[in-house]
């Protein structure tokens, strides 16, 4: 008798963490490939005809589901971590966090805190940003958050459930005095998201987003300004008081069989120092066609303005790609419409999943 | 002996009556036979005193690598005119798959000389606009044996013409390095048919004709043609 519970301790000590373990995923994509550049619009970071090899966003996270102990909900992780294969200036670090965050989900929607994507993303730049590398692409420039990112800490965040095919998310910034590693903000930064997406039609999903930052003053290197041909990240002013930023989204998604169509529209306006900085919009389509043993022949087209300065830029991409299992090689070229070809980027890239 | 002379004319009328529709045949696709026997004759001698013993010297020269690569090279050109002819086919998955081995083969394939698309599961077609023609319902029209050029149909002829309007080598601008690219891509094909050519037998100018005419049939439906059941053997 003894030596059944014994045995029937020893075996529940080895189960529990094996059952702890169970409800935790490891998962992760590699991406590695090789670059023809030409100057990206970063004076003296690139010339013409630089190649490189590239990592294109390699991540590996860790994600699962809790039992809370409650009926119809049960709570959720997930923490995922960019890794980098390369030595490049911008991505001298070994690891940077991605996402991390921690929610409830159930009947009644998804609540969610930490670091995670903003909804003006995932509905509105996401689907036309076909290609594996997409940090060339126009639709990076409007994004919300304290360092204008796809993924914005501090947040949280409201989904509902889907009704009808309609659903509604809603998120909040909420960054007080000094808890953020963040100097780029001294206090008060605030932000929202509020966003829907509709796919009660069948093959198409129609999304709308809109969201506003208030940063406070901003005393550093700020995002403001295109370079060559590129809308990209410089410096207009050492210190901007009261800067705020909106934007606004619209987007759309039909498929027909093999074929994904793909559009938005985005504008946004920025002020500090009293003053309306910058006011710009633009407009994408994107089409990928994915033949059944998993070629695929994608590309897209941008329109980016600039009102107050007078800047209109064009880019297309083309891109194939061929998905074997859990692994895709990729090709991709993206063309930006500036007499120095400044951004210009050909990449042949290869990624693994798991 | 009156009852085996019966069997036996029974036997030819029923023979006459067999032989009638392939001669009628014979005629309704090869309406121009003896202009084609005396092309195919003067092809034949070209090839067999020019064309033959360069290709077969060819392939002894060559490593089999070599040789590979000289065939992937030209197979990655001519995905080229496949995929303008898949897409005025419609075929869009087919033109895809070429867009992306064209693409692949041309960078991760060093230029074509490596077909890394194929182990990549991407299929390769073969298209030309002969065949587009045929998709869209234009009639092959009479057999013709042209000079040179070797088997073809009137419509097949006919497509030639686009077939070398779209063909990369001729946009080469240097006449030197093109020749020489029209040059090794004809031994190239030539060595390809060495072996295939084992099997001729009987007249060797109704086999090829056959051949070729059940070939394009069968390409033109891209293998799918009814004819190819076999319950209608």
């Amino acid at each position: 008798m003894k030596k059944s519970l014994i045995a029937l301790a020893v075996a529940g000590a080895m189960t529990a963490p094996m059952i702890a373990q169970a409800d935790a995923t490891l998962y992760g994509s590699f991406r590695m490939g090789v670059a023809e550049t030409s100057n990206n619009g970063t004076p003296g970071s690139k010339t013409d005809g630089d190649i490189d090899v590239v990592d294109t966003s390699s991540r590996m996270g860790i994600k699962g589901d809790v039992d809370l102990g409650l009926d119809g909900t049960k709570g959720f992780f997930q923490w995922e971590a960019q890794v980098y294969g390369t030595d490049d200036a911008d991505q001298g670090q070994s690891l940077g966090n991605r996402l991390m965050l921690i929610g409830a989900k159930g009947d009644w929607g998804t609540a969610q805190i930490g670091k995670m994507y903003h909804p003006h993303y995932l509905l509105i730049e996401a689907p036309t940003n076909v290609f594996h590398p997409g940090s060339s692409d126009f639709g990076e420039r409007f994004n919300l958050g304290n360092t204008f990112h796809k993924r914005q800490q501090n947040t949280v965040a409201y989904i509902s459930p889907s009704m009808n095919g309609l659903t509604f998310i809603a998120g909040a910034v909420i960054m007080g005095d000094s808890d953020d590693n963040d100097s780029s903000f001294d206090d008060g930064v605030d932000g929202y998201n509020v966003a829907a997406t509709y796919n009660g039609v069948q093959n198409l999903t129609l999304s709308a987003s809109y969201g506003d930052v208030d940063a406070g003053d901003v005393s550093t290197a700020a995002v403001i300004g295109v370079v060559g041909g590129v809308p990209t990240v410089t410096t207009a002013a050492s210190t901007q008081t009261d800067f705020s930023k909106d934007v606004t989204g619209l987007s759309a998604k039909y498929t027909m069989d093999a074929l994904e169509l793909m559009a938005k529209y985005e504008e946004s306006e920025t002020d500090f120092n009293g003053a309306n900085q910058l006011d710009e919009n633009v407009w994408e389509l994107a089409a990928r066609y994915t033949t059944a043993n998993g070629t695929a022949v994608y590309g897209r087209y941008a329109d980016y303005e600039e009102k107050n300065a007078s800047t209109d830029l064009e880019q297309w991409g083309l891109g194939v790609s061929q998905k074997m299992g859990n692994g895709i090689v990729y090709l991709e070229h993206v063309n930006n419409d500036s007499d120095d070809d400044a951004g210009d980027r050909t990449v042949a890239g290869y990624r693994l999943d798991f | 002996m009156k009852a085996k002379l019966r069997s036996l004319l029974v036997a030819g009328a029923v023979s006459i009556m067999l032989c009638q529709p392939s001669v009628a045949a014979d005629v309704e696709v090869d309406p121009w036979e003896g202009f084609n026997r005396t092309m195919f004759s003067f092809n034949d001698g070209l090839d067999t005193y020019a064309l033959k013993p360069v290709s077969q010297g060819y392939k002894a020269i060559m490593p089999d690598i070599a040789e590979t690569g000289v065939s992937n090279f030209f197979g990655n050109l001519a995905d080229v005119g496949t995929l303008l002819n898949n897409l005025l086919q419609g075929k869009f998955s087919n033109a895809t798959q070429d867009f992306a081995r064209i693409a692949f083969n041309s960078t991760f394939g060093l230029a074509g000389l490596i077909d890394v698309a194929t182990p990549m599961g991407i299929d390769k077609h073969d298209e030309d606009f002969g065949q587009t023609f045929g998709y869209w319902g234009v009639d092959s029209g009479p057999y013709l044996v042209l000079p040179f050029f070797g088997p073809t149909t009137v419509r097949d002829g006919i497509g030639r013409v686009p077939d070398y309007l779209v063909d990369p080598v001729r946009q080469l601008d240097d006449n030197g390095a093109r020749n020489a690219m029209y040059a090794t891509r004809i031994i190239n094909d030539r060595a390809e048919l060495l072996e295939a050519e084992k099997l001729i037998s009987g007249d060797k100018y109704t086999f090829v004709r056959d051949a070729y005419l059940q070939k394009r049939a069968f390409s033109i439906v891209d293998g799918d043609g009814e004819n190819y059941d076999e319950s209608n053997f």
